[in-house]
């Protein structure tokens, strides 16, 4: 145990701690949970308490939304140094008590089954143009899931699938589906599962592999992280490039081959901390914004890689703190002006309409919240390009 | 538990998990067994306060520990010790019967029913016929027989 937690310490460089505690002042958690403090994560982990910190309960606290990391002048990566002590301190019988009865768990370890044959296309509508095999996969990801259990925060993200496939048609691609998809395993690799993590993987390159697709194209940011920088180190190299969305919009759009109808709204973006500080995509999202005409896009205080996190991860925790920092996130929107919240997350869509409709923050803020790929689809110009 | 492959009509011993509510349905049970009313021994059953109190996460965890069948043993809603306790059944029964068609897994390998007060005979014939059922269905696609 000692010998592995000491790899961790070097590979993470929690060493060179210099113990300044500028992740804790940037700490969304610690903000509102005093007891909570990645500088004493670290201390503890370098300097012996290594049994301890596996059993630490605040080891599950960490939102991994990389914002200690982006502060931090040691180059500590601390969301590396708290998933490989999850990996560690993971018990297959000793799982942690997880929010939604541990519902987004279970249907993760039931996708590891071989022999599972999905129902998972039926939001696929005849306008929608997609092939078995093509050069170009959109992969998903669980957002049929998500519908159904988040139907009561009126949580709609099958219309980022379709809306994702509308876009992609109108630049003449025909992209692949898989009947089969898995979830991409984010949420278990986070919490420390790597071995079903790996299973997953496993599978959707085998299915990717089937469609020839060269690109594989996201919606969701962590599908693209996972996919992306994670894949090839348990299933190495990729025979396919991953991209997001957001990209391949930004791209069309300064190529000119994407045009939008005039939208006179005034909205803000929330970076996901997938695709901003662990991805670095902060301005193709905000250049496919800007291309709808009249549409006025306005920065919340914290940022690009100063934003705020939509406050939980990994379908692990949810409590107050997470709540409070929601509620800052929402209030925050609201200040700006903003009639409307765009995001390019499914969860944090999940996680911010849920606190808007918890209480009376509804009534308070004036505030939609959108995905970035609905409202590109639904700006779409009616002439072809 | 034995877990045979053969001819899935007669050999087959699926594994049930219930979830039985501490009012009416759990007195259906207790006078099962008082009145020595006979059902396959392949139900292995979970008190809960209520039905209500589920979620789909309980029982997507039955099936991803390798559940055949669950079935969910309530109230007959008019009985309800706590009133709404059946009506929240019922919509996380239609919830999780929603997530079971997405993830392919059978939707007749859930059932919801209504046990009356002490009414054991009605307890057994039930179970009776949803584990036959169940043996007709055969092993559930998450079975680490299946792999």
């Amino acid at each position: 145990m000692v010998s592995e937690i000491s790899d961790i310490i070097r590979d993470t460089r929690a060493y060179a701690c210099l113990d300044c505690g500028r992740c804790t002042v940037a700490c969304p958690i610690s903000h509102y949970d005093p007891t909570y403090s990645p500088r004493k994560v670290v201390y503890n982990a370098v300097h012996g308490q290594d049994t301890e910190i596996l059993r630490h309960e605040q080891l599950r606290s960490c939102l991994t939304c990389a914002m200690c990391q982006e502060r931090c002048q040691s180059g500590v990566q601390y969301t590396e140094l708290i998933r490989r002590l999850r990996t560690e301190a993971h018990l297959p019988a000793e799982e942690g008590q997880c929010s939604h009865g541990g519902a987004l768990q279970s249907m993760m370890h039931i996708m590891t089954a071989p022999s599972l044959k999905q129902n998972r296309l039926r939001w696929v509508t005849r306008n929608l143009k997609t092939a078995t095999a093509s050069d170009t996969l959109y992969f998903v990801g669980c957002q049929p899931y998500f519908d159904v259990l988040f139907a009561d925060l009126g949580v709609k993200t099958v219309a980022t699938a379709q809306s994702a496939v509308k876009l992609l048609n109108r630049l003449g691609i025909v992209p692949a589906l898989l009947p089969n998809e898995r979830c991409c395993g984010h949420d278990l690799l986070w919490t420390g599962d790597t071995e079903n993590f790996a299973r997953l993987a496993e599978h959707n390159i085998r299915e990717i592999a089937k469609t020839k697709a060269k690109r594989v194209v996201t919606t969701c940011p962590e599908c693209f992280l996972t996919l992306k920088e994670v894949y090839p180190h348990f299933v190495g190299e990729l025979n396919f490039e991953v991209v997001h969305l957001s990209q391949l919009l930004a791209d069309a759009v300064a190529k000119g081959q994407l045009k939008f109808a005039p939208l006179s709204d005034k909205v803000t973006y929330h970076d996901p901390c997938r695709l901003g500080r662990l991805g670095g995509i902060y301005d193709a999202p905000r250049a496919v914004i800007s291309a709808i005409p009249k549409i006025e896009l306005v920065e919340m205080s914290q940022n690009r890689k100063n934003a705020l996190c939509c406050g939980t991860q990994a379908w692990m925790n949810c409590g107050t703190v997470n709540k409070q920092i929601q509620t800052e996130r929402l209030r925050e929107a609201a200040a700006t002006g903003a009639g409307m919240l765009l995001t390019f997350c499914p969860k944090c869509q999940i996680h911010l309409k849920c606190a808007l409709n918890d209480g009376r923050l509804n009534e308070e803020l004036d505030l939609q919240i959108q995905d970035v790929t609905v409202l590109a689809a639904n700006s779409l110009s009616r002439q072809e390009v | 538990m034995t877990r045979s492959k053969g001819n899935p009509a007669t050999d087959f011993q699926p594994r049930i998990a219930g979830f039985v509510c501490n009012w009416s349905a759990y007195s259906a049970v207790e006078m099962a067994g008082a009145s020595k009313e006979e059902y396959p021994p392949n139900i292995h059953l979970v008190k809960v306060a209520c039905l209500g109190r589920l979620h789909p996460g309980l029982i997507l965890k039955a099936f991803e520990l390798g559940a055949d069948g669950v079935v969910l043993l309530g109230c007959p809603p008019d009985d309800c010790h706590y009133e709404f306790g059946m009506a929240q059944a019922k919509e996380v029964f239609a919830q999780t019967i929603k997530l079971l068609n997405l993830l392919g897994i059978d939707r007749q390998r859930l059932a919801l029913l209504e046990m009356p007060l002490g009414r054991g005979d009605h307890f057994s014939r039930k179970v009776t016929s949803f584990t036959r059922k169940i043996r007709q269905l055969g092993l559930s696609p998450l079975s680490p027989a299946k792999g």
